[in-house]
């Protein structure tokens, strides 16, 4: 069983960059990237198919059809995205779209465009241990994803 | 009120000219009538003839066949001398005056019939009455139809003397100034002595009234005073009266706005007495204006006059009225100019207003553009200094591809990583859906998922040759090699296209600089409207935008106009359109519904002398009672929100299509809004802009461009679309 981050980014451009900031940690995780909303329902189900486990969705906030925040809040309402962290990676949310990813669809974080790779690394890191931790799910198989110092700390 | 009878009116003027002989009727079923007839008859003899009926009824039935008789007698006659003398009745009967008694009826009957009989319309009204009150004759007396109301039993003579003097005052005011019967006068016209006094002039009177005074009191010093002295002062105590016998004076009174003349032609020759009637006090000063001659009469001199001499009395009452009179004249006319005066200055407090109204909309106007143009400089000054990063990351990614492509010339794997990375390079990005079904194809042929999506990644797709596949994943080294050399042809591809779409935008971007000092170039319609949907694309996202017009250059003529002003017409109407869009959008939502797809279609067609642009979008429409309005400058429907950059409007729009000497129309209806833009190809640099258009840009640029007879040529850029998966061609 592998965790799995989605990213969900319309610009081609944009989503290679992510995961290829992301690419440090491909060893040990499960990267799936999707382009819209429904794409990324797609890329759930393989995942669950699979016996995967979704741990955290980066999305975008605008795309085509429906937005990021819109995306976020149905996957509170599925058992297999519930638990999921909830990352919001977007250049142009305005603060009604911002307050309302937080109160909604339960975000756990905001990332701005243009992103520093190695922050975007540590709040992975971050949101991985903290899913982890909450899941109750055994920290080692995943350690070089994780924020050593806490997941060690939890097992004792 | 309608006008009053004797009032000369075109219908009675005929007549007027030329009357036939006058009568007084005496109106009376009892044998009062006949005895105020008889008492008319002899009065009046020599003026009219007088005619003795029961009822209205029977006056009207006389009144009628009198002009049954002017009819008959026909307008030929008329002209005839007419006279009293009953043996010539060239011109029909006009009775001249009424003598009713109360037993006839409502006096308002007679009122409202008078009118409707010429020999009727100018009679006067004399009342007999037995009564202490009278009612019912509230329009007779508005339409100065009573003249006279005589108490019964009369003083024996009295209705003879009172018949006599209405009818003097008939022909005094109906009879032409020639009629010989004007002239014929009569004996008691007994005016009062102080009526009598009020139509002689003042200076008479002040005459009079000094010798009735000098008779009782001997001679009066005369005083001389030269202009300036003052006579009284407002709020002193007054004892005495002067009387003016030449000179001027004038009357003054000092009020908040300062000293205020209140008489100077109308003062009067008696100065002070008005102060002794008013508690004793000056109510204004009094000062010559020019030489003066007067005397000094005090309280208890003039006293002892009046009481001994009863014409000081008449004199000085006849002087004091004919004194009031004219100021009480005078105090009307200047409220009467008062009210005019208020009225005007209503109306120009109103233009006031108007013209700061006005003032205010300019004003914000100027504000709104000078907004702009800042917001103008910000984003061309934002534009240039994204010129370098750019280039220069432009740069660096051929040099960084040039040095690896020497480096890799010396590499074992060289030619490998060269070619994967150049397919990776030109590859178009692939859809993830689409990468996701390779995987699981390569997934089957490798058996094993993430060697599949490593695979995939570095290229490869489920027609690659499986034997190729499997050795590349039996030698991990290799593999590496592979997937470093297509994610470097990716980050190529990926950094080339967004250092292309940077610059698209800062080159849209620099197209929105201050259009003042912009000269009129040739452009092309489809580049601007390309740089509009640039700048609009973020509020077009999730609308499927249709181009309708052709790609190949030279297609469609150039417009003659500033880039940067056309740029903003259609960054305002497509901002309209996805706002529109955006609001059905959301109300869809609200109402649980779907939507129709949000759709913007643009036509770009050459048309005789000219370049039509027009762009439609399948919105919910502008409301009837909007659209009319939507030009009006700062006009919005969007309450209490400011956008960046776009908060003009369609005024702006407008405003910089009239300079460039275009039309702008808009049609709505639901689902369907379309505006039309029409610009000139060419404009004739002889002639001079419409004198409704704006003055400032467009001629100045045409000015600038012929002088320096140079056209700028219109801007280098690549007609290409973006690249982002946002537009859709």
């Amino acid at each position: 069983m592998k965790l799995a981050i989605l990213v969900v980014e319309d610009e081609p451009e944009v989503r290679d960059a992510v995961v290829g900031d992301l690419s440090a940690l491909a060893d040990t995780l499960r990267i799936e990237p999707a382009e819209d909303a429904d794409d990324a329902w797609e890329a759930v189900a393989d995942i669950d198919d699979d016996g995967d486990l979704l741990a955290l969705v980066l999305a975008d906030h605008r795309m085509p059809g429906r937005t990021g925040v819109d995306m976020l809040v149905e996957m509170n309402d599925d058992s297999r995205t519930a638990a999921a962290r909830k990352v919001l990676v977007t250049g142009q949310a305005d603060q009604a779209d911002t307050i309302r990813a937080v109160n909604e669809a339960g975000l756990d974080h905001y990332i701005a465009k243009p992103w520093d790779p190695v922050r975007l690394q540590q709040a992975v890191r971050d949101q991985l241990t903290d899913f982890v931790l909450e899941a109750g799910i055994d920290p080692l198989p995943h350690l070089r994803v994780l924020d050593r110092v806490r997941a060690l700390e939890a097992l004792r | 009120m309608s006008a009053a009878p004797n009032t000369p009116s075109p219908e009675v003027a005929d007549f007027e000219s030329a009357p036939g002989p006058l009568v007084v009727a005496v109106v009376s079923p009892t044998s009062l009538g006949t005895q105020a007839a008889h008492e008319v008859t002899p009065a009046v003899n020599a003026l009219a003839e007088v005619v003795r009926v029961r009822t209205l009824a029977e006056l009207f039935r006389w009144a009628r066949q009198s002009a049954d008789a002017q009819t008959d007698s026909g307008q030929t006659d008329v002209s005839a001398e007419g006279g009293a003398d009953e043996a010539a009745p060239a011109a029909p009967a006009t009775v001249a005056l009424i003598i009713a008694t109360d037993e006839v009826g409502s006096l308002d009957d007679v009122a409202d019939a008078v009118a409707h009989y010429p020999a009727l319309a100018t009679a006067r009204l004399v009342l007999l009455t037995e009564r202490a009150e009278l009612h019912n004759l509230g329009r007779a007396i508005d339409e100065d139809l009573v003249r006279e109301v005589i108490a019964v039993p009369w003083t024996p003579g009295a209705i003879g003397d009172r018949a006599w003097a209405q009818i003097r005052r008939w022909m005094r005011d109906h009879l032409p100034e020639d009629d010989p019967r004007r002239r014929q006068d009569g004996a008691g016209n007994g005016h009062s002595p102080l009526l009598e006094a009020l139509t002689r002039h003042s200076d008479v009177l002040t005459a009079e009234l000094i010798a009735a005074c000098e008779q009782v009191l001997g001679p009066r010093p005369r005083l001389r005073l030269p202009a300036g002295v003052r006579l009284t002062h407002q709020g002193q105590i007054v004892d005495s009266v002067y009387v003016v016998i030449s000179g001027a004076v004038a009357l003054t009174r000092h009020t908040r706005v300062g000293e205020v003349t209140l008489h100077h032609a109308t003062t009067g020759r008696i100065i002070g007495l008005v102060s002794l009637a008013s508690h004793g006090r000056a109510f204004v000063t009094a000062t010559t204006t020019t030489d003066v001659e007067l005397i000094l009469l005090s309280i208890e001199q003039l006293d002892r006059a009046l009481r001994e001499n009863p014409v000081t009395e008449q004199v000085l009452a006849a002087l004091i009225i004919r004194s009031l009179t004219k100021r009480l004249a005078r105090s009307e006319i200047l409220q009467v100019e008062k009210i005019e005066l208020a009225a005007a200055l209503d109306a120009e407090r109103l233009q006031v207003q108007e013209a700061l109204t006005a003032l205010e909309q300019a004003r914000l106007e100027l504000l709104a553009q000078e907004r702009f143009a800042t917001l103008g400089e910000l984003a061309a000054g934002v534009a240039h200094e994204l010129n370098n990063p750019v280039a220069a990351l432009e740069r660096a990614g051929d040099h960084l591809r040039e040095d690896l492509a020497a480096m890799m010339a010396t590499h074992p794997d060289g030619e490998t990583i060269g070619r994967v990375a150049a397919a990776a390079r030109t590859r178009p990005a692939a859809s993830t859906r689409a990468e996701r079904a390779a995987r699981k194809k390569l997934e089957q042929t490798v058996g094993d998922r993430e060697l599949a999506r490593r695979l995939v990644a570095a290229g490869f797709d489920d027609d690659a040759d499986p034997d190729t596949l499997r050795t590349l994943a039996a030698d991990s080294g290799r593999l590496a090699t592979v997937e470093a050399a297509a994610s470097i042809g990716r980050s190529e591809r990926n950094m080339r296209l967004a250092t292309d779409r940077i610059s698209g935008l800062v080159a849209s971007l620099s197209t929105y600089v201050r259009p003042d000092g912009e000269e009129m170039v040739d452009v092309d319609l489809r580049e601007v409207v390309e740089d509009a949907l640039r700048l609009t694309a973020h509020r077009l996202e999730e609308v499927d935008v249709v181009r309708d017009y052709p790609v190949e250059p030279s297609a469609l003529p150039s417009v003659p106009g500033h880039a940067g002003e056309l740029v903003q017409v259609w960054t305002n109407i497509l901002a309209n359109s996805a706002d529109a869009l955006a609001a059905q959008a959301k109300e869809a939502a609200d109402a649980g519904s779907t939507p129709p797809a949000a759709r913007v279609r643009v036509w770009i067609t050459a048309v005789t002398g000219g370049v039509r642009v027009r762009v439609e979008d399948n919105g919910p429409g502008i409301a009837p009672d909007v659209l009319p309005r939507i030009f009006e400058p700062r006009f919005t429907t969007k309450h209490g929100r400011v956008r960046f950059g776009l908060g003009l409007g369609m005024g702006l729009a407008k405003s910089v299509v009239d300079a460039h000497h275009g039309s702008i129309a808009v049609e709505s209806e639901p689902g369907r809004t379309r505006v039309t833009v029409v610009l000139p190809t060419q404009q004739d640099l002889t002639q001079a802009a419409p004198p409704d258009a704006p003055v400032g840009r467009a001629r100045n640029g045409l000015q600038k461009q012929s002088d320096k007879k140079a056209v700028k040529k219109p801007r280098k850029r690549p007609h290409k679309r973006s690249r982002s998966s946002k537009e859709k061609s």
